[in-house]
């Protein structure tokens, strides 16, 4: 199967080298058949790939060892639901699924613009293809997943422990999603740029693209949040890594982007900086990928540094002179048709909004590359986090402001009087909200987190506001019930509505990370049973510690050592928590009882989490007391060797060795170090980002149309006409 | 194991070159359907901006003067339009060799 897999990858190389010859000739020709021909090639590699992808999937499902990157990255104790995710673990994996996901969605893309933009499309399709050839090339040259090895072992390393969690078996896909779908506005950019189409068109085709893209990547950055903090064993969701960065520069632009498109459509302004912004979304995505995969930037989420860093700086440098070069070169069509009326109208809100985002991305992209600049002149220095919060949470907050202003004001210009009637009660709210935390909540001496609440509750007043005088206005013309108002209004105008739920989902978001963030009381502590510690109101009571073997397929798969905790708030029991830490073992054939506690050891957190607070625990025992033991059995089971003595001799001692000393872990009295937190509105982060999913799937939905249709009556009629039915 | 590859090279080179024939697109036809196409796009979004307008109206953020006056100059611009459209003489660009 790995021959037939390498051949796929052959063909899957020569198939994309075709795509960018054939669209290069169909545009240079204009011939409709070489541009068909061109199209279905990257239908084809979608297929020829997909066939790679099951061949991979298969190797890991059937624990098949000869393959290289089965035997580095699974095992026979690897759970069947995290083998099927060991694919993109490893670099030659999560490079097959890029360029898989790339070649499904060009092939969604090319289809449905098949019969539109044909001049635009036949380059388009040629960037596609270069895509997938420079990934295609990767998986053939330098990091072939089908690799077999000459001796096949009886066992696999396994999948990375930290990777076992639920979150981590959609977060690469979706980040991945995210990235090779911006790779198609990128493109359809390029071929606008190319044949100089930099009207809306290339807007209107590829906006739904954009917008999945900055779904996908948005639910991808929130899974990898989740991961950090329920895995990770910091008790944090963010820590502005690179990796985490990376993810968030081209979230940042693509969100400037598709706000920035609409004055584009709308008024044919801001065409530079429209087409500008994408090409540096798809330049950006690309860098994503060689952040975690090169290796270059200290990461807590890089999994796999490589050699494979230069390739992909040749790609990016050329991008950015092939993206620079088109701008200057088209500079004369890229001019505005019109300016902006005034500065108090939406599109003088969403260029602001531009600003914010793009200058967020500058901030983030000079924070990530920092070492590396430092290093260019003498010494390599990082920049942490409280360097990032203290200049991203002023923008941050500047953005709920805009975000909230927004769906207030109309397009073109607003007059005082309607300014001061659509702003008064949510503005009102928002005030009320400051005074409120200011006077019972005590949150007057945080003034950024005051500022965040005061201004989430000034947006989410005013969409609700938006919604409420929206269906009013539909109730007036259709004598609706107020919900069938409600679903026929967002039906009718679901960018319109699934946008301002987005501005909500990411105020409420914001909300969680202002709350946990400036309120979270964090403490490390160090106990053994029969203590107490306290935190925050909280009392936490080390009852006893834990320990088991964990056995699976007949297998020691980890150990776990971990405590049972009794946690009390005012005399009151709330929970008994068993924060554990499971131990996975390390490639060690001469000390196999010790080399269970060497691998890469798992944080299994416990908490208890609530919509006001969560309280949350993680456990670090300590293990010297137990090495002197593992010394002992690992001493036995060599002497048995030794001696000859049969193989389940030798694995019999090592359980007994192993369960041995959990037993005595469970029944001592360990020392362990406990790091335990009380952050209020963590919970609102998650929510917020389902309600961000929301909203973008009721923009992402196709409009009903039916303003394509030809009418016959006059023009004037044949407007009225044609907009009643859409 | 060769036979299946021979299998996918056979199926991927029907699914490529089948589209493949003599030319029969002229450049002229290629030209009207690309400003169609960009004047389509326009359609669309001036008839975009109509309706924001009005919604824009209904929801109080415009005064019933500064939305007939814009919805007027709005729905002139969308007539010009329509009469660029009509004047290519087809409303819709005819359908793609393959799918």
């Amino acid at each position: 199967m790995a021959t037939l897999g390498r051949a796929c990858l052959i063909l899957a190389f020569v198939i994309a080298l075709y795509g960018v010859g054939a669209g290069l000739v169909a545009w240079r020709s204009g011939r409709r058949d070489i541009a068909a021909s061109a199209r279905r090639s990257v239908y084809a590699l979608a297929g020829v790939l997909t066939v790679a992808m099951i061949i991979l999937e298969s190797a890991f499902l059937r624990d098949d060892f000869s393959f290289a990157t089965v035997a580095g990255h699974s095992s026979h104790t690897t759970p069947f639901f995290y083998k099927a995710a060991a694919v993109w673990s490893s670099q030659e994996g999560s490079l097959l699924l890029w360029v898989w996901l790339l070649a499904i969605w060009s092939s969604l893309a090319l289809f449905l613009t098949r019969k539109r933009m044909r001049d635009v499309t036949p380059v388009a399709t040629a960037v596609l293809a270069g895509f997938a050839a420079f990934f295609a090339g990767l998986l053939v040259f330098f990091a072939s997943p089908f690799e077999v090895l000459g001796a096949v072992p009886a066992d696999g390393s396994g999948l990375n422990p930290l990777l076992r969690h639920p979150s981590m078996m959609i977060h690469p896909p979706m980040l991945y999603s995210g990235y090779t779908l911006f790779t198609v506005p990128f493109a359809f950019a390029i071929g606008a740029l190319v044949t100089r189409r930099v009207d809306a068109e290339w807007i209107t085709a590829t906006r739904r693209f954009a917008l999945a893209a900055w779904l996908f990547l948005g639910i991808g950055i929130i899974l990898g949040a989740r991961w950090s903090y329920a895995e990770l064993g910091w008790g944090g969701y963010w820590a502005w890594d690179p990796v985490e960065n990376a993810s968030l520069l081209p979230w940042l632009t693509g969100t400037a982007f598709i706000h920035s498109i609409m004055i584009q459509e709308k008024r044919g302004m801001l065409k530079v900086w429209n087409v500008s912004l994408v090409l540096a979304t798809g330049i950006l995505a690309i860098l994503g990928t060689f952040l975690v995969r090169s290796g270059i930037l200290d990461s807590i989420h890089a999994f796999g540094a490589s050699t494979l860093g230069v390739p992909f700086v040749v790609l990016i440098v050329f991008l950015l002179v092939l993206s620079i070069g088109l701008v200057a070169w088209r500079s004369s069509l890229l001019r505005s048709e019109h300016g902006i009326d005034s500065f108090l109208s939406r599109e003088a809100a969403f260029l602001f909004n531009n600003l914010l985002f793009v200058g967020m991305a500058f901030v983030v992209f000079f924070g990530t590359f920092f070492p590396l600049i430092t290093e260019a002149f003498g010494e390599r220095r990082n920049v942490g986090p409280p360097w990032f919060d203290r200049i991203i949470v002023p923008l941050a907050i500047g953005l709920v402001g805009l975000a909230g202003i927004a769906p207030l004001i109309s397009w073109r210009r607003v007059t005082r009087g309607n300014l001061r009637r659509n702003v008064a009660v949510p503005l009102g709210f928002g005030v009320l909200v400051a005074a409120v935390l200011t006077a019972v909540g005590g949150v007057a001496h945080k003034p950024w987190a005051l500022a965040m609440f005061a201004l989430a509750g000034f947006l989410i007043a005013g969409v609700v506001q938006e919604f409420a005088r929206g269906a009013r206005a539909r109730r007036a013309m259709s004598a609706d019930s107020w919900p069938l108002a409600m679903v026929s209004l967002v039906r009718r105008n679901r960018r319109r509505y699934g946008g301002y739920m987005v501005h909500v989902g990411i105020a409420t978001l914001f909300v969680g990370v202002a709350a946990s963030s400036a309120f979270q009381h964090a403490r490390d502590v160090r106990m053994r049973p029969g203590d107490t510690a306290h935190i925050n109101g909280y009392d936490v009571r080390y009852a006893k510690p834990l320990g088991r073997v964990v056995v699976r397929d007949g297998r020691v798969e980890r150990i776990d050592l971990g405590s049972q905790l009794v946690v009390s708030k005012g005399g009151h029991v709330l929970r008994t928590l068993s924060p554990t830490r499971g131990y996975y073992p390390a490639d060690a054939p001469f000390a196999p009882v010790s080399g269970m506690f060497s691998g890469e050891p798992e944080s299994q957190v416990q908490m208890i989490a609530g919509l006001r607070r969560d309280f949350w625990t993680a456990v670090q025992p300590e293990l010297g007391p137990l090495r002197r033991d593992m010394a002992l059995y690992d001493k036995a089971i060599r002497v048995l060797a030794q001696r000859g003595a049969p193989v389940d001799k030798q694995v019999l001692a090592f359980r007994i060795g192993l369960q041995r000393i959990v037993d005595d872990y469970a029944s001592g009295r360990p020392y362990s170090t406990f790091r335990l937190i009380s952050s209020p509105l963590v919970a609102w982060i998650w929510i917020g980002g389902i309600i961000v999913f929301g909203g973008g799937l009721v923009s992402l939905w196709p409009a009903p149309d039916g303003a394509r249709r030809r009418a016959t009556a006059g023009y004037a009629a044949r407007v009225a006409r044609e907009l009643g039915r859409a | 194991m060769a036979l299946a590859v021979l299998v996918i090279v056979a199926v991927v080179a029907w699914v490529v070159i089948s589209p493949l024939r003599p030319a029969r697109a002229g450049a002229a036809e290629a030209a009207d359907t690309a400003a169609l196409e960009e004047l389509e796009a326009e359609k669309a979004a001036k008839y975009r901006e109509i309706r924001d307008a009005e919604l824009d109206y209904r929801t109080g953020k415009l005064d019933e003067a500064d939305w007939r006056a814009i919805d007027r100059e709005l729905r002139a611009e969308a007539v010009l339009i329509l009469r660029r459209i009509d004047a290519l003489g087809a409303p819709v660009p005819d359908p793609a060799p393959d799918g």
